[in-house]
């Protein structure tokens, strides 16, 4: 009883407020006015902006700006319905949680607010943010070295930093960065690793985040630092970053009240609050590399050193060396090209192949593995190999080169020197790049164009055939299931047929001058016809089936013909007369008419 | 080994008529060099090699204005006019080509090569499935296809019709299958070749110079696009000395005749 009444009460409320969010509301002015929970906020805490719109709709939500220092998360409307004298009305009010990253005071507002013809402004709030109970900042406090300045004087809570060895760079240059988190009184979870989307540098990130613990202006941070690298794939001004983090911060909502600090202290809940974090930007130049590149440059940028180990080093002529060059340095290593062999002669040789080093290696390295077929036991030495690259240090291009590795090439009796692999002629060097197929040597299927099989009218013929072929197998089975029926048409088709192929062998015995063979096969005919066709005893049919055949709607005439064969027969069998032909094509001419009816 | 004994009629006919165009084909290939359209060919060809490209592309056109085609005739004479420095009309006959040897790698790389630099705009994934669709295979073996799959689903039928209880007996889902794919394919190859038919209807050309587009078909209407050499059209209409066209990317517009070669 009582759950019914409840339930009808709560169905009469959404009901009325149904009825009140359908209508416009007609009291009172369209007006908005903004609140705060809490005007006063340490760092890390949350309170309420609310915008409550009376005497109107607005058409959509105020915009709400991001305000440097503090975070602004939309947290859904509520609506209230009113009736005061009689007069209904309704409020609208859009929730957002501010969430206090830095200290300093904030103006809030105006908002603006349109319904289809009405606008309106919000009044402003200030929201004075202070440091965390118990972080005050000590004046004249030790700055560790290196410490960011433009955040010492902002005394921000939580805040991203990229740092940058230098401002001027060269095209492909390797640059690590620095990027760093700073985490003061705010706990933190969850932050993900650094993102940096600008496409006029390659950013990889290059090991684990480390953390320590610094002083800034007084003030204790955690520091979170990404180690990466950078590097530039277009010359000209840049601005770099920001770079972007998403982390999760945990807040205390700031109650206001008589006793806040008091229920705060007790009673606060935490809440799990997403931000993301954008860091300062740096400006940067990228130079592009200077003119004068020696003609063994391998597109590398930085400073690099090579090594070269070649195995085995005691052959024989026509055998396999594999040398392998490995190439150390700082700067971007996936660009590089393989050195240079200097002195390739007596070598048969092949192009190297860039390798993945391995694994447990500590240093950065790329290997590059090549190898030469010694021609003749007058070579005793590989390489020297060599290669230059761009220091962007010195601003100036630089070589590198190894000692040659020494080689034993013992004769081989079974090795014949091919004349085009000796390596004594100076090779041309190939040009590497894209170019046409060559054309075709044989014409392929040459043809006129009206020979196209779907031109000619015989294909289209061919195609009836098999529709042709269809329709007749169709017929024949039909045929066949008529004539293996049990009904009277079936019977009388059977019947013709098989007397039609008799009467043809019956023709012959005739015209052998076999006359009473003749006329017994032409009686068997009859008998067989008639039994069949009229469902009767074949044995011993006389000219009395007449009689029985009366009742199977047959004419007067065709009654007649069968009693006259059948007597006409019955004469000349029983009375011993001799038949002649004119007597037998009598007969047939007899029986012919019973078969045709 | 039942399948087999029913089957060996069909498979010596299948056997006879591969025989059949094996022999056509060979004797095609073994024509004489030395005269002819063979001859022409293998002469064009000479002169290419000689990079004597004009005298080249005069003997292949010869061969091709008496009547005659074929992929690599097509493919031959692209090549030779974009050694001539004519990038429209080589994708004009690398296109024609692509009607015979659509799946040619050596057309496709050298036909995606010549169009590196040319500005098509970029065509909607429908209208390029369509299009990879209804080129996939060449119109004739598309033809052919659904024919022999016609004639095999019509014996299969037939043989139903005719031989029920030896169907039924034995053969019954073996007979069941045949039926549902040959028929399957021969909808397909049927479906494919109205598609094919359908494309056609509306002519495609290649733009053998930099037009300009117009937004109406005269000298002084506003310019809406330049149509870049070697761009790959379809004709959607036409009036007095003028063409409309649709690029790759869906734009239209008027442009002079004589900028487009029709495929």
């Amino acid at each position: 009883m009582f759950r019914g009444g409840l339930r009808q009460i709560v169905l009469v409320l959404v009901f009325t407020g149904s009825l009140f969010s359908l209508f416009p509301v007609p009291a009172g002015a369209f007006s908005a006015r903004a609140t705060l929970e809490a005007d006063r906020l340490s760092v890390g805490e949350m309170t309420r902006l609310s915008i409550t719109v009376s005497g109107g709709r607005p058409t959509r939500p105020p915009e709400i700006q991001q305000v440097d220092g503090l975070q602004i998360r939309a947290a859904g409307t509520a609506q209230q319905f009113q009736i005061i004298n009689g007069q209904a009305s309704s409020t609208l009010t859009y929730n957002y949680s501010v969430l206090a990253v830095k200290p300093g005071e904030y103006t809030l507002g105006p908002y603006r607010l349109t319904t289809n013809n009405e606008e309106t402004l919000t009044n402003t709030v200030v929201l004075t943010v202070t440091h965390s109970p118990g972080s005050s900042p000590r004046t004249g406090g030790e700055n560790p070295p290196g410490a960011p300045e433009e955040k010492l004087a902002a005394e921000e809570s939580l805040f991203l930093e990229i740092s940058l060895p230098k401002t001027r760079f060269y095209l492909g240059e390797k640059i690590p960065v620095t990027i760093s988190l700073f985490v003061g009184q705010i706990p933190v979870r969850e932050i993900n690793y650094p993102v940096l989307n600008q496409p006029e540098f390659l950013y990889t990130l290059t090991g684990p985040p480390a953390e320590k613990k610094t002083v800034i202006n007084g003030l204790s941070y955690q520091v979170v630092e990404f180690p990466a690298t950078l590097i530039p794939v277009k010359t000209g001004h840049f601005v770099l970053g920001p770079v972007e983090l998403e982390c999760t911060i945990l807040t205390r909502r700031r109650t206001p009240g008589v006793f806040p600090d008091f229920f705060d202290e007790f009673f606060a809940g935490y809440e799990r609050q997403p931000v993301t974090l954008k860091s300062n930007t740096r400006d940067l130049e990228v130079l592009p590399l200077p003119g004068g590149k020696p003609d063994d440059f391998t597109g590398g940028v930085g400073q690099f050193s090579l090594t070269v180990s070649a195995s085995p080093q005691e052959v024989q002529a026509g055998d396999p060396v594999t040398v392998t060059l490995t190439v150390t340095g700082t700067g971007d290593l996936t660009a590089l090209s393989p050195p240079v062999l200097s002195a390739g002669d007596g070598f048969k040789i092949y192009e190297a192949q860039k390798k993945v080093p391995p694994k447990e290696s500590a240093l950065e390295a790329v290997l590059f593995e090549q190898v030469l077929i010694p021609l003749s036991p007058e070579v005793n030495q590989i390489g020297p190999y060599h290669f230059s690259y761009f220091d962007p240090e010195s601003a100036e291009y630089k070589r590198v080169a190894t000692a040659a590795v020494p080689l034993t090439v013992k004769p081989n009796p079974h090795f014949i020197v091919s004349p085009a692999v000796t390596g004594t002629s100076p090779r041309t060097e190939p040009s590497y790049g894209r170019d046409l197929v060559f054309i075709k040597e044989t014409p392929g299927r040459l043809r006129l164009k009206d020979e196209v099989i779907y031109r000619q009218s015989w294909f289209w013929l061919l195609q009836l055939l098999p529709v042709i072929a269809l329709f007749s197998a169709l017929y024949y089975r039909k045929r066949t299931a008529l004539l293996n029926a049990e009904t009277a048409r079936a019977r009388a088709l059977r019947a013709a047929r098989k007397s039609a192929k008799r009467l043809k062998k019956a023709q012959a015995l005739l015209e052998k001058g076999e006359v009473e063979l003749f006329c017994d096969e032409l009686h068997s005919i009859v008998r067989e016809y008639l039994g069949e066709r009229y469902n009767q005893p074949a044995a011993g049919m006389t000219g009395d089936v007449v009689e029985q055949l009366k009742d199977q709607s047959l004419s007067e005439e065709a009654l007649q013909n069968i009693k006259d064969f059948f007597n006409l027969y019955d004469f000349y069998r029983f009375t011993g007369k001799e038949l002649t032909a004119a007597e037998g094509q009598k007969l047939k001419a007899l029986a012919d008419k019973i078969l045709s009816a | 080994m039942n399948y087999i004994r029913t089957f060996k009629p069909i498979l010596f006919c299948v056997l006879l008529l591969q025989i059949a165009a094996g022999t056509r084909l060979s004797a095609g290939e073994d024509r004489d060099r030395t005269s002819g359209p063979y001859s022409l060919f293998y002469q064009a060809n000479a002169l290419y090699q000689e990079s004597r490209y004009e005298e080249a592309a005069a003997l292949y056109r010869e061969l091709v204005d008496n009547g005659y085609e074929s992929g690599n005739l097509y493919f031959n004479l692209g090549n030779t006019y974009y050694k001539l420095g004519r990038t429209g009309l080589a994708v004009l006959y690398y296109e024609k080509a692509r009607r015979l040897i659509p799946r040619d790698a050596d057309l496709l790389a050298n036909l995606n090569y010549v169009l590196e630099g040319v500005e098509e705009g970029i065509p909607d994934w429908k209208s390029e499935f369509f299009r990879n669709l209804v080129t996939y295979l060449p119109a004739e073996q598309v033809v052919v296809l659904a024919s022999c799959c016609f004639f095999l689903f019509t014996a299969l039928v037939i043989a139903g019709l005719l031989f029920p209880e030896k169907i039924r007996a034995g053969y019954r889902s073996l007979w069941l299958v045949f039926c549902s794919v040959s028929g399957f394919f021969f909808l397909f190859f049927l479906t494919l070749s109205g598609l094919q038919y359908y494309d056609r209807l509306t002519p495609a050309g290649v733009a053998v110079g930099d037009g300009l587009v117009r937004y109406e078909p005269a000298d002084h209407a506003t310019v809406h696009f330049t149509l870049a050499e070697g761009s790959r059209v379809k004709i959607a209409g036409e009036k007095d000395n003028w063409y409309l066209i649709t690029r790759r990317d869906g734009k239209r517009g008027w442009v002079e005749k004589l900028y487009i070669e029709k495929i």
